[in-house]
């Protein structure tokens, strides 16, 4: 029993090996509802979590980034009983570094959980030197996963192109602005799998394999 | 019938990877042996045939290795060259040259190719046999304490020396295979997969490496 976090390349099949895994292996996905999930039970308001991912980070602005100032993320909007027991609306906002703070708490809660894969989110710099959780990473060639993505999403070459280009970049900064780590470096993950030389079937039964030589955590009861 | 290549950082474990692959598949190892069979039939006494291979490339003389000129590797297909090659190889040939040493490489490798499944470690193979169906390109690595670790193990090297060595013998590899077919070795993209044997135990490595074996074509027969 394991948690595994996956770091993928925009169009690498990362997505899909990440659900496929967690359903051959019982594991829970980490995905969107469940981070909310995981937060509501850490008794951060469901409301007020924002998964802040690097599929969110591309929305910010290039400005914002360059003078190096906290971005407000969100607007959190709530009623608040004052003192004297009047209904109040008050509008917070929540900034990059609280948004980063609640993920990494989210995550932390995930891996005590196990049994679960993350994708994405800075996964392999949280956990990185947990004895009970592999780190895999999945790859293609551009080319490969531009074919990829404009089968699956019935857009044109050229778009494609963009979009993975894009996404890549906006997940490099976000994993350079807040851990520090350049995703590229081979000596983060445990597993790194070419998806434009294998397929993803083998993925998930190399993964599987993989999987099976860690460490079994100590039930603490 | 299957092919793998083994790069990997010095200590990190990818021979122990590919002798138990061996063990469990039944397949060759391409070593020394073929190298010297090859040789044989070639006509070059055992005598001249000094194995070049990634690790000893740190003994070549810095001069020396400027002034061997470069030629591509022979492709796969290209028989003529590979004749002239041969034709011009004589029982009184010298020393061979690293170039020399790199075609007689890439010709066992060819020879094996017809017959066996066999695994080949290091001598460029990733890069040689890069794109042929069936072959699986493997690389291992591990964190540089954990393979000082390693080697300290095998070699009984103080610390200092067994860091020196990874560092050197690394240093080596990276070189030949940069200037002999111009790749950066570290680049996950030359492979199917990268392991790394900090966290994973060597049996693990090896079984997902056969895990991936699985789905690979079955190569074209040799030229």
């Amino acid at each position: 029993m394991a948690v595994i976090t996956i770091s993928r390349q925009y169009g690498s099949g990362g997505d899909e090996l990440a659900a496929r895994v967690s359903e051959r292996l019982g594991y829970r996905y980490l995905n969107k509802a469940l981070m909310a999930e995981v937060a509501a039970e850490m008794n951060l308001s469901r409301g007020k979590f924002v998964d802040f991912s690097e599929d969110t980070y591309q929305m910010h602005g290039f400005l914002e980034r360059l003078f190096g100032a906290s971005q407000t993320i969100s607007h959190i909007e709530a009623i608040n009983l004052d003192q004297p027991g009047a209904l109040m609306e008050v509008v917070e906002r929540l900034d990059e570094t609280e948004c980063i703070t609640l993920v990494q708490r989210v995550i932390q809660t995930a891996y005590e959980w196990d049994n679960v894969v993350i994708l994405g989110r800075g996964g392999q710099a949280i956990l990185q030197d947990k004895p009970d959780v592999l780190h895999v990473r999945v790859q293609a060639p551009l080319d490969a996963r531009v074919q990829r993505l404009s089968q699956r999403t019935h857009s044109n070459l050229g778009g494609a192109q963009d979009k993975a280009i894009k996404s890549d970049r906006a997940s490099a900064a976000y994993l350079k602005r807040f851990y520090g780590i350049d995703w590229d470096d081979p000596m983060l993950y445990d597993l790194i799998i070419n998806t434009g030389k294998l397929s993803l079937d083998t993925a998930v039964d190399m993964v599987t394999r993989a999987v099976q030589s860690l460490p079994v955590r100590e039930k603490v009861r | 019938m299957g092919i793998i290549t083994i790069s990997r950082q010095f200590g990190s474990g990818g021979d122990e990877i590919a002798r138990q692959i061996c063990r469990q598949l039944g397949y060759g190892l391409f070593d020394k042996r073929l190298l010297v069979r090859t040789a044989k039939e070639l006509g070059i006494s055992t005598g001249e045939l000094i194995d070049y291979s990634v690790d000893d490339y740190r003994t070549r003389h810095l001069l020396e290795r400027l002034i061997v000129g470069w030629r591509s590797p022979f492709a796969l297909s290209d028989a003529d060259a590979l004749a002239d090659f041969v034709n011009d190889l004589r029982p009184d040939t010298a020393r061979l040259d690293q170039e020399q040493y790199t075609t007689l490489i890439q010709l066992a490798i060819q020879t094996a190719m017809e017959q066996d499944n066999f695994i080949i470690v290091g001598r460029g193979g990733q890069a040689f046999l890069k794109d042929i169906p069936g072959v699986l390109h493997v690389r291992v690595v591990a964190q540089f304490p954990d393979r000082v670790r390693r080697v300290q193990q095998r070699t009984r090297l103080e610390e200092a020396a067994a860091q020196d060595m990874v560092t050197t013998r690394d240093k080596a590899s990276a070189e030949y295979l940069r200037r002999i077919y111009n790749i950066d070795w570290a680049d996950p993209h030359h492979y199917h997969l990268v392991l790394n044997t900090s966290l994973l135990s060597i049996n693990t490595a090896a079984q997902v490496v056969i895990t991936a074996l699985h789905q690979l074509p079955t190569p074209n027969p040799g030229p």
